[in-house]
């Protein structure tokens, strides 16, 4: 069934409802392209249901981003989308096998974890002082992350901030650890993206 | 962990954000619809359109537009995402972030971005809707851009590095139509751009802009007086790292741009931009990138060599504008040879030079770095043209000459004193006899580009004589090689019709035009740079000609296709509105010569910061505008000052050096400051003599400019025999100016009663009538 120019509209007004109807409208179809994508040596580790909530997540989360011009067009988006989840997924898993050179250690959160989260996203820290990068990149980031559907500020203050085990953070979360790393790719994301990529550290205006 | 602010408006409240995520692999959810339930659940108050965000305001407040949420915060204002609530059209609001309590310099600077954002027209420039206050808040409305930021943009899509490069060349291109008008960004990054859904870039940040006016922003006066930072210091050149105002033009955007590129291509800086500050200054201003390629091999030595130009430590080793780096990524992507290598090979080539002993100076070794891009170019044209192993022996043929000029070059030379530099006059000298006496004949392809370089660094010193042959040469060579429509043979003969245009010899050089114009247009397309170069200089023909009416046509003709969006260096947009200036005000248009010229003026400032005979020749017109309306002592001024260029600039002897200073000792004359007057042709003859051929018929007009002065201030015998070798010259010449020079020797025979020679001249003197 087509998808209704009403919906359409409305989706791309922000309309949640009207994003959910056009999820459930071509939801599926993407789970099909999904699905044979996983293939045998992740089918234990990645479901598609995984995969398919996290990417809807994200639908909400940038419904008022796109620009949703028909139905085709937002199947391609969606499929994208998916497929992004799919590969951080496979890449989180693949990095997991290796030991991580840095070593993670759990504890209080403190400003040497948000410093390292900011050099994670790719956010260089220069401002006139070190000092006071540290306490902008505080300051920010919990404005920020405050903003992010909960799963994604979750994970990331579970996982990033707190340096807690992936199989601990998904044991809190109640989600399975290929969600979570889909979970945390996209909030690295949406925190890229918040944060106007390191645009707030270094400009003066 | 603290409490998630969002979570306590979510709507419906039949389970929080955290139980809906409950349902992970113990209680999977079981179909689509429960997913997406759960999934619209997680996302939260974000998309409960109940804008949980504390500090939104509420979402009619700015007038006609509903708020849908926060898109950005920064330093100096907030960005909301709004809907246009007649069109329902998706919009962005910037409003100040301090509203009432802002300080004037904050509310200047917002200003100045609202009006800098509307008078820039262009599709990869975000478009300013509507602007306004609520509250004492400025704001102002712009489209929305869908999409994300272009850094990204770039690592969602793995794309290829020719259209990494296709994105980039747009965002040059806006920048370019920015630094048209005269607005430096000075803030240019990733975060600034933004990437639409179709892949077409938007410059979404003009905070920081400012217009090139000369006088100082009070962001300048700041930063001088603190040395304060102004942009962002991981993608900032080195003067801005340096904190010096003056130094900042829109050389500083395309290092910006440097730093992006190399983002978009490989990932990283350029070089580490982590640490302390006095760190990463000191890489800012010291450190050499690391080379592109080394981080991704897929980066092939042109496009490396575009990056690393563009960021150059020193700003004229940078491409000059954005349009010049567009043009050269534009060149790249055709498959063209690219401007860059140029550079490349100059440093390359400089480095190798630093091993000679001996005092060889840089003017020496810069032209044997041109033989060497001349080499080089003839290199890259020919990979299109032939096979592997016809290029390889060419290739070694070629550069045995580089070797033999270098060992020439550094050869002792008995004529040449301990410590003597040699001068690039010296070089080309022997560079051309060289050529002579070496048979190139099997190699005509390499003659004419050595021809074209030597016969372009003559035309550069003004040596247009020594020019022509070299140039005719060249022309032949590249005809009988590559045809008379090749780039090489329209350029070069394009040269070569400026150099006759120059010495007088009006009849070929326009006959050159004629057949070039239809040349290029077919050749570059009539909106190539090239083509309206060309243009141009036939205007300046006829200008020359006093047929200004066909004169400012092509000028305008030039100007129109840049106003539909043909693309040429703000310099050169410059030269033609100045030249469009002189002939409407030759033509009695006052009022739009004195704007074309006042706008070329400051034009070519923006495009040359640093002292520039270009800025120098825009004066020199200002001046003689000024002349015309009957404003001497500001013209007067204007050509001291243009002097003053010249003098920094270009030898004592260039022609155009010694066209200005006649010009104002023509002024002080008339003015009726003979003694002042007669002290500076004395100079300039003296000049020409140490420059010009004997047979020169400019000399010979020189001496008879000379000579008359003496004559109208009594000084008979000094005048006599400057005019009479004047007249000599002049009439060796068949120079159309002679039978003035006659007239005024005739006025000195007068008054010396001399009625012998009076007689016989005044028989000669066509007008006279004998």
């Amino acid at each position: 069934m087509a998808v209704s120019d009403d919906i359409l509209q409305n989706a791309n007004a922000g309309d949640t409802a009207a994003i959910a109807a056009l999820l459930k409208e071509v939801g599926p179809r993407v789970r099909a392209r999904i699905e044979p994508k996983i293939g045998k040596q992740w089918s234990g580790l990645i479901e598609a249901d995984d995969v398919m909530q996290v990417s809807y997540l994200e639908a909400f989360v940038q419904a008022t981003n796109i620009v949703i011009k028909d139905e085709a067009s937002f199947v391609a988006w969606l499929t994208r989308v998916a497929e992004n989840n799919l590969r951080d997924a496979v890449r989180s898993f693949e990095r997991a096998k290796r030991p991580d050179p840095r070593k993670r250690v759990t504890g209080p959160v403190n400003e040497d974890s948000y410093v390292g989260l900011v050099e994670v996203l790719g956010v260089t820290t220069t401002t006139p002082s070190r000092a006071a990068a540290r306490k902008e990149a505080v300051s920010i980031m919990d404005r920020v992350l405050a903003k992010l559907p909960t799963d994604y500020a979750k994970v990331v203050r579970l996982y990033d901030l707190e340096c807690r085990p992936i199989e601990d953070v998904c044991r809190e979360m109640g989600r399975s650890t290929g969600a979570c790393y889909m979970l945390r790719a996209r909030a690295h994301d949406a925190l890229r993206d918040a944060m106007g990529t390191a645009s707030q550290f270094f400009s003066v205006s | 962990m603290p409490d998630d602010p969002n979570q306590h408006d979510a709507p419906g409240d039949a389970a929080t954000p955290d139980q809906a995520g409950a349902a992970g692999p113990t209680q999977p959810p079981s179909s689509d619809d429960d997913l997406i339930a759960a999934a619209m659940l997680a996302a939260g108050a974000r998309t409960d359109g109940k804008h949980p965000e504390p500090d939104l305001p509420p979402p009619d407040y700015f007038p006609g537009y509903v708020i849908a949420r926060e898109i950005h915060r920064g330093g100096q204002g907030i960005v909301y995402q709004a809907v246009h609530k007649t069109t329902k059209r998706k919009v962005a609001i910037k409003v100040m972030i301090e509203g009432v309590l802002a300080s004037t310099r904050e509310r200047t600077r917002f200003e100045r971005e609202v009006e800098i954002l509307a008078q820039l027209d262009h599709p990869n420039i975000v478009d300013v809707l509507d602007s306004g206050s609520v509250e004492g808040r400025f704001y102002y409305v712009m489209d929305y851009i869908s999409g994300s930021t272009l850094d990204v943009w770039i690592s969602q899509h793995d794309l290829p590095i020719d259209q990494v490069l296709g994105l980039f060349a747009k965002i040059c291109e806006a920048v370019n139509a920015a630094h048209l008008k005269g607005v430096i960004h000075r803030d240019l990054k990733p975060a600034n751009v933004r990437v639409d859904a179709n892949g077409n870039p938007h410059i979404v940040d003009f905070g920081l802009a400012r217009i090139a006016t000369g006088s100082l922003s009070d962001d300048d006066r700041l930063m001088t007086l603190t040395g304060q930072f102004i942009g962002s210091l991981p993608w900032a050149s080195p003067e801005q790292a340096q904190g010096i105002p003056s130094m900042i033009d829109v050389r500083t955007d395309v290092y910006s741009l440097g730093v992006t590129l190399y983002q978009m291509l490989t990932g990283r800086f350029p070089y580490q931009v982590a640490g302390n500050m006095r760190d990463v200054l000191d890489n800012i201003l010291r450190a050499e990138p690391a080379r592109p390629s080394t981080v991704r091999r897929q980066i092939n030595d042109e496009v490396e060599t575009i990056v690393l130009k563009c960021l150059s430590k020193e700003r004229d080793r940078r491409y000059q504008n954005a349009g010049d780096l567009a043009r050269d990524i534009a060149h790249y992507l055709r498959g063209d040879p690219i401007e860059a290598k140029r550079d490349s090979g100059w440093y390359v080539l400089r480095k190798t030079a630093r091993r000679y002993r001996g005092a060889v100076a840089a003017a020496a070794i810069i032209l044997l770095m041109l033989v060497a891009f001349a080499v080089g170019m003839s290199i890259l044209n020919s990979q299109k043209a032939r096979a592997l192993d016809d290029l390889n022996a060419e290739a070694r043929a070629r550069l045995a000459i580089i070797e033999e000029l270098q060992l020439w070059l550094e050869a002792p030379d008995p004529t040449l004193g301990a410590g003597k530099d040699i001068t690039m006059r010296e070089v080309a000298d022997r560079a051309a006899k060289r050529l002579d006496a070496e048979s190139l004949s099997d190699q005509p392809r390499v003659e004419a580009s050595l021809r074209t370089i030597i016969g372009r660094t003559y035309f550069n010193l003004g040596e247009w004589q020594k020019a022509e042959p070299q140039l005719r040469r060249a022309l032949e060579l590249h005809e009988s090689v590559s045809g008379a429509e090749s780039q090489d043979a329209i350029q070069t003969n394009h040269l070569l019709a400026v150099v006759l245009r120059n010495t007088g010899e009006l009849d070929e050089s326009q006959e050159r035009f004629a057949t070039l114009r239809p040349a290029v247009e077919r050749v570059f397309g009539p909106d190539d740079e090239r083509t309206l170069q060309i243009l141009n200089d036939i205007g300046q023909l006829h200008k020359m000609r006093r047929e200004h009416t066909e004169a400012i046509a092509l000028f305008r003709t030039v100007l129109d296709r840049v106003d539909r969006g043909a693309t040429v260096k703000p310099e050169m947009l410059a030269v033609v509105r100045g030249n469009l200036g002189e002939s409407l005000a030759q033509t009695g248009e006052l009022d739009e010569a004195s704007a074309m010229i006042a706008a070329s003026i400051e034009a070519m400032t923006v495009a040359h910061p640093e002292p520039h005979p270009d800025t120098a020749r825009a004066r020199v017109r200002y001046a003689a505008l000024l002349q015309a309306t009957g404003k001497t002592v500001e013209a007067r001024a204007e050509l001291e000052s243009a002097i003053a260029i010249f003098d920094q600039t270009l030898d004592a002897t260039h022609p155009d050096a010694l066209a200005t200073r006649l010009r104002l000792a023509t002024l002080l004359e008339a003015s009726g400051d003979a003694a002042a007057a007669i002290g500076l042709f004395a100079a300039i003859v003296n000049a020409g003599e140490a420059s010009l051929p004997a047979e020169s018929p400019i000399l010979a007009w020189y001496r008879h400019l000379y000579g008359r002065a003496l004559l109208n201030a009594d000084g008979l015998d000094e005048a006599r025999p400057l005019l009479e070798r004047a007249v000599e010259g002049l009439r060796d010449a068949q120079h159309p100016r002679a039978p003035d020079a006659m007239r005024t020797l005739l006025r000195l025979y007068e008054a010396q009663q001399d009625e012998t020679r009076a007689a016989e001249l005044r028989a000669q003197i066509p007008d006279t009538g004998g």
